[in-house]
């Protein structure tokens, strides 16, 4: 372990728990707009019109913030999305 | 080659012997290259197209994506091969019939996707324009094929066969993606 990593978790102290962190989605040439939309629907149990409205975004704008949280919340979101072959990243919110 | 259509619990596609075999290669060809644990994909020197099944996590903290990385490449290799062994094994049968329960169908689904974004990262798409101009690619090549237009042109006959897989691929996908919506929206109503 580094010298930077705290003890508690293993963590290094630029990733620590309670920072906010938001996962976005990216617009790729790959992904049908329907499959985006019920990957949407099936993983974040959003209704059908709100899956739409977040796909349109990441289709027409290039990207989209679909949600937000704790650091081992938003892996288990960005986990789940590459799971499905979505092009996801996350960030500290406000960056 | 028939696409999905809902019948009952299931969606089904219709394959000939010959599609079957060069769509179950694709699946089992990306399950190899999942299962192949030295084709890290490291920021440098990596196949797009690994990078592109397991991209990365945090592109402006590269602590946070070695994290990642470390936490769930694993997993992620292990179920998106798993995934595709299946689609594999389900197309290695006999009989023209694909058949596709409803219950598996986004498995099946993202399988397809993964089989896609390998042969986009072959095929060199990254924005959703290369993607429209590779379906006019395919309709010259078909046109070159059936002595339409004049031979010279410079087919790249891999790549045109790579695209028509990946076309095939998309198409399938979509015809699936409607069954499975088609089941979603009548069970919210």
């Amino acid at each position: 372990m580094g010298p930077r990593e705290s003890p508690e978790t293993g963590r290094s102290a630029s990733t620590r728990l309670d920072d906010a962190w938001v996962t976005i989605v990216w617009n790729d040439p790959v992904n049908l707009m329907s499959y985006v939309t019920h990957v949407f629907q099936t993983h974040f149990g959003w209704p059908r019109a709100k899956a739409e409205k977040k796909m349109r975004e990441v289709h027409n704008l290039g990207k989209s913030v679909v949600s937000s949280g704790g650091l081992e919340k938003m892996e288990a979101d960005v986990q789940a999305m590459h799971s499905y072959g979505l092009w996801a990243t996350m960030r500290r919110s406000g960056e | 080659m028939k696409a999905f259509q809902r019948r009952g619990k299931d969606a089904v596609a219709s394959l000939d012997r010959h599609e079957r075999a060069v769509l179950s290669a694709a699946f089992e060809e990306v399950a190899e290259l999942l299962d192949d644990s030295s084709s890290a994909p490291s920021p440098s020197d990596v196949d797009p197209a690994l990078l592109r099944l397991l991209p990365d996590a945090a592109p402006s903290d590269p602590e946070v994506s070695d994290e990642f990385r470390r936490l769930t490449e694993e997993d992620l290799r292990t179920h998106k091969s798993d995934r595709l062994k299946s689609v594999h094994d389900a197309l290695a049968g006999e009989g023209q019939e694909w058949v596709v329960s409803l219950d598996e169908g986004l498995s099946t689904a993202a399988a397809l996707t993964d089989v896609r974004l390998v042969i986009a990262a072959r095929l060199g798409l990254e924005t959703d324009e290369d993607a429209t101009l590779l379906s006019g690619e395919l309709e010259v090549a078909a046109g070159l094929l059936e002595g339409d237009l004049p031979e010279g042109l410079g087919l790249d006959h891999k790549r045109i066969w790579l695209a028509s897989v990946y076309q095939a691929l998309t198409w399938l996908q979509d015809s699936l993606i409607a069954c499975l919506m088609d089941k979603k929206g009548r069970r919210d109503e």
